[in-house]
């Protein structure tokens, strides 16, 4: 058993990268290989995920409300639905930390090949390229396997946007490296440390799509997908890349305008309650919940934030922040958790 | 549509499916013989490397030119392999350092690997992570040591795995290999095929390597299917998929049924995936419907009809083999709206149910060792060494461990700059602290229980309380677990004590040994030799791997058994006390070893009440009496020792 004796050279470098996707077709994402097919669904051929969308969908209108988490069973199409969102959103699939990533390429280093012959050129790291990103998003499939040790090395960036270099004889401090954190994990795989989990502005329990309708659809439709691909001028591919434009118009008109958007009276106060209702530490919970209904509004087109929108964002702005938080595992959302978030923005507490 | 009955036409036939899949797949083989495994990778790939028959691909392929494709390479993933070996390795060679694509990384232009895993449960962490970031992903990614690499993966992945072990692993593992093959009676037919295969074939196995490639000789080759003008899936079809894969978690599952499905329609050369297929397909992969009783793979074959039409996709030049015929029992579809069936006698059906299918981790008591997929914490013994395998390497804190080829590695991306800087000779290694490379080890366990069970004593008392504290103590410290039991109705031999291993205490064959039926004979001496020499193995005496072993030896110390009869598998003439006179001797021997605990749990009785605290004097043990069931405070109502553990 032998293999080809070379140095690598698919994709190594963002430069290459670059290149490549040049060459590669509109609706191509970066970084893949063109095969002149389509590999990636579409993100409106995705059937249900609704709670992931939206968190996606919010997240990208607005920043701040920081990052997003998936969690589900296996099998339940969160890293697809990620990777197709990206490639909806950016064209591109996100910068991506993959389990057996080494620290050097995670805080960026040197160019190694250059190295070797004796030239100096610093290479990136995974957090300053998902910082200067079109999406700037750094998704962590399989999050809750990530090495301790990666994980304290992005929580301290997440948390400061500073990330000061100190390492294989290079010194530097880089400013403003932000980047939504995304991350999909298996809770059957163990949680998050409460430190990370904290990072996530928001969590989308992902489930089984639990009716054979839907299932039906979404047999149908991947094969369907993977049938079509591979004809050069497939309507049913045209189609879903067409719709996959109308929502990132519409999303982008939503960032731009986001800013614009008010809060109906006593919105703002009624966030602060439900904080208190459901015993949040700090302030970070309102100020998710608050940032996520105002960009839920504008990605409806609305001029003001109304209770509608908190109420609908109240489930991944704050089921993971609930309780004591010291283990990293969180209750699931029940439905007395929702009349409890009705009671307060409807004035029926107690 | 005719079901498959030959062992090997099945496993071929999924094989050819499975060559037709769009991405990445993986395939398990239930109870496969580990060493048939690379026969199958070898068949898989020369089928992934034939060309579509009358199918060419314009303007890759000049015209004279063979319609053969690049062989897919076939690899090994042994458990020893490392991270570094998956993804990026480093060759020293005497023009320098370079630097190779991983084992994993699929490069432009290469045809995607076929990788064999030959036991998934003791597969390596690096690997079951990687089977992970890699199968059925429409992307991986590698990012160490300064590169930086994207793929689509397009490698199959063929994995032995024995059925008994398979719930143990976990499910979110399992799941990235959606394709099961029942194996059983596929060893008996390869091995065959492979004396066969052989020039004037004798009965005796011969040297395995002429074994391989006979049987790779001796394997037919199926026509290719492409994934061009695919069926398409007719709705009643995917009503069918669903129906058949409702109640399993995601759709993983669903969809490999309909990909199947799908290929074996191209196969026939059918325009539409009709439930029919989905039948079929569910059929090779042991899913049962949901209102029929399953048939798993029989001992026997199965009775078989008048011969039926070859399908499209059978062998057709086997010469040692019947012609493929149609079972009895043909396959029913749930939509479908035939006449009705009267059900099946019940009686010999065999095990139903998710441990008889081709998914055992379905099955309700399936206990999947928890966070087995997780990077191994940094766990040290008091002796402050770590002995687990290599994982990888980190920047070193200290002089320990180190890892020579990984430092000098790093150091040598530097030699150039460095001799510039330092105006040193040409040929000069310099070497700096921050070069210093540590090993990543995965951690060993730092507690062992070695658990005796003497099932013949049980009968009238419970266990539970008793050895609760110590089944806590291990389930908390995540120990290492040996059990050694004897006296048992279903024991291989009554003379001999049986001896297991498991990573830890949720190992179902933990919580099979605690709930055993009693048996007679009674070979403590042996028990206690097994349990001695598991304690000398923990300890590993002068290295310290272990800091705490705890012996729980359960027994009322009446072994009836000398060592010698146990050894020779004689049953001894005469016994009086020679058999409890052989487990002391041993059980001194135990006694002499540093950092173990040990503890007798006995019955209350008053036949030789005075045996278990000789054994426990001998160990050095704690003795700790169990009252009869009702006499005390014990009002466990399993018959077994576990009955409430």
């Amino acid at each position: 058993m032998t293999t080809e004796d070379r140095t690598p050279d698919a994709g190594e470098k963002p430069k290459a990268e670059e290149a490549k996707a040049q060459e590669a077709e509109a609706e191509e994402p970066k970084g893949e290989r063109h095969q002149g097919e389509r590999r990636m669904l579409p993100y409106s051929l995705i059937v249900g995920q609704e709670e992931l969308r939206t968190a996606l969908e919010i997240a990208y209108v607005s920043p701040g409300v920081g990052g997003v988490l998936a969690t589900g069973q296996r099998g339940t199409a969160k890293t697809t639905t990620v990777r197709a969102f990206t490639t909806m959103a950016v064209s591109e699939f996100p910068v991506t930390l993959p389990i057996g990533a080494t620290d050097d390429r995670v805080l960026g280093g040197w160019e190694i090949p250059e190295l070797m012959h004796g030239k100096s050129t610093r290479a990136e790291g995974l957090l300053e390229r998902a910082a200067r990103s079109a999406s700037r998003m750094l998704y962590v499939d399989e999050i809750n396997l990530l090495d301790d040790y990666l994980v304290n090395i992005i929580l301290d960036v997440a948390s400061t946007g500073v990330l000061p270099l100190e390492r294989d004889h290079h010194s530097e401090d880089l400013r403003n490296v932000e980047f939504t954190l995304v991350g999909t994990m298996n809770p059957d795989e163990g949680g998050l440390r409460p430190q990370l989990l904290d990072r996530f502005g928001l969590v989308a329990t992902v489930e089984s799509e639990a009716t054979d309708e839907q299932r039906q659809r979404i047999v149908e439709t991947v094969l369907r997908f993977e049938a079509e691909r591979e004809a050069p001028a497939s309507e049913f591919i045209a189609e879903a890349l067409r719709r996959d434009g109308e929502r990132k118009a519409t999303l982008d008109t939503a960032r731009e305008r986001v800013a614009t958007v008010r809060y109906d009276t006593d919105v703002v106060a009624r966030c602060a309650r439900l904080a208190q209702d459901f015993a949040l530490a700090g302030h970070r919970g309102e100020l998710v919940l608050m940032r996520a209904a105002r960009a839920l509004a504008a990605i409806e087109g609305a001029e003001r934030v109304s209770r509608d929108h908190v109420r609908r964002v109240a489930k991944p702005a704050l089921v993971h922040r609930r309780g004591r938080g010291d283990t990293g595992t969180f209750a699931a959302w029940t439905d007395q958790d929702d009349e409890r978030v009705r009671a307060v923005l409807d004035d029926r507490t107690d | 549509m005719p079901a498959l009955v030959d062992p090997v036409d099945r496993a071929l036939t999924v094989l050819a499916c499975v060559a037709a899949q769009p991405r990445s797949t993986g395939v398990v083989f239930l109870d496969l013989d580990p060493e048939l495994l690379p026969a199958l990778g070898d068949w898989l790939a020369a089928h992934l490397s034939q060309a579509e028959p009358g199918a060419g691909e314009p303007g890759v392929r000049e015209p004279g030119v063979g319609d053969e494709r690049p062989t897919p390479a076939v690899r090994a993933l042994g458990s020893w392999l490392s991270e570094d070996d998956l993804w990026l390795r480093t060759l020293l060679s005497r023009d320098g350092l370079r630097l190779l694509p991983g084992l994993l990384v699929e490069e432009p232009g290469t045809p995607p690997p076929v990788l064999l895993v030959p036991d998934l449960c003791r597969a390596g962490p690096a690997v079951v992570r990687a089977a992970l970031a890699v199968l059925d992903a429409d992307a991986a990614s590698a990012e160490r040591h300064g590169h930086s690499m994207l793929w689509r993966p397009g490698g199959h992945w063929l994995a032995a795995l024995r059925r008994s072990e398979a719930s143990r692993l976990s499910p979110h593992l399992l799941d990235r290999f959606p394709v099961r093959m029942d194996a059983a009676r596929l060893n008996g037919e390869l091995w065959r095929l492979a004396g066969a295969g052989r020039a004037g074939g004798s009965p005796a196995r011969p040297d395995e390597w002429t074994e391989r490639a006979a049987l790779g000789a001796a394997l037919p080759r199926l026509d290719r299917t492409e994934g061009r003008n695919l069926p398409v899936l007719a709705p009643e079809a995917a009503r069918q998929v669903v129906a058949l894969t409702t109640r399993t978690p995601g759709l993983r599952r669903s969809l490999t049924l309909a990909r199947l499905a799908r290929a074996l329609a191209a196969r026939a050369h059918d325009a539409e995936v009709e439930p029919r297929h989905v039948d079929a397909a569910a059929e090779l992969l042991g899913i049962a419907a949901p209102h029929r009783r399953d048939d798993p793979e029989p001992s026997e074959p199965p009775a078989l009809p008048p011969p039926a039409p070859a399908p499209a996709f059978s062998r057709t030049d086997r010469s040692d083999s019947a012609p493929p015929q149609e079972p009895v029992a043909t396959p029913v579809t749930v939509a479908g709206s035939g006449p009705a069936r009267p059900m099946d006698p019940v009686e010999t059906a065999g095990p139903a149910g998710p441990a008889a299918s081709g998914y055992p981790e379905d099955a309700p008591d399936a206990l999947p060792q928890l966070a087995s997929l997780r990077p191994p914490g940094h766990r040290r013994t008091s002796s402050r060494r770590l002995h687990g395998c290599p994982l990888g390497t980190v920047r070193a804190r200290d002089v320990h461990d180190l890892a020579l080829v990984a430092s000098l590695v790093e150091a040598a991306r530097f030699q150039t700059v460095r001799r510039r800087e330092t105006d040193s000779a040409p040929g000069t290694l310099i070497v700096r602290p921050e070069d210093l490379r540590q090993y990543r080890r995965k951690a060993e366990p730092a507690q062992a229980l070695v658990l005796v069970l003497d099932h013949s004593c049980h009968d009238d008392v419970d266990w539970a309380p008793a050895l609760a504290p110590h089944l806590r103590w291990a389930y908390e410290t995540n120990a290492a677990v040996s059990v050694v039991e004897f006296g048992h109705a279903g024991a291989a031999s009554e003379l001999c004590a049986e001896r297991f291993r498991a990573a830890s205490l949720l190992d179902p064959e933990v919580v099979q040994a605690l709930q055993r039926t009693p048996g007679r004979a009674s070979p403590l001496a042996h028990a206690v030799d097994l349990a001695a020499h598991e304690v000398r193995r923990f300890l590993r005496r002068g290295r310290g791997v272990v800091d705490e072993t705890v012996l729980v030896v359960v027994t009322d110390g009446r072994g009836n058994v000398p060592l010698d009869a146990s050894l020779r598998g004689r049953v001894p003439s005469r016994v009086r006390r020679e058999g409890l006179d052989d487990a002391l001797r041993i059980a001194g021997t135990i006694r002499a070893l540093g950092r173990v605990r040990t503890y007798v749990v006995a019955p209350e009785t008053d036949q030789y009440p005075e045996l278990p605290g000789e054994l426990a004097d001998a160990l050095g043990a704690r003795q700790e009496v169990v009252p009869e069931r009702g006499a005390g405070t014990g009002t466990g109502s399993g018959s077994g020792i576990g009955g409430g553990a």
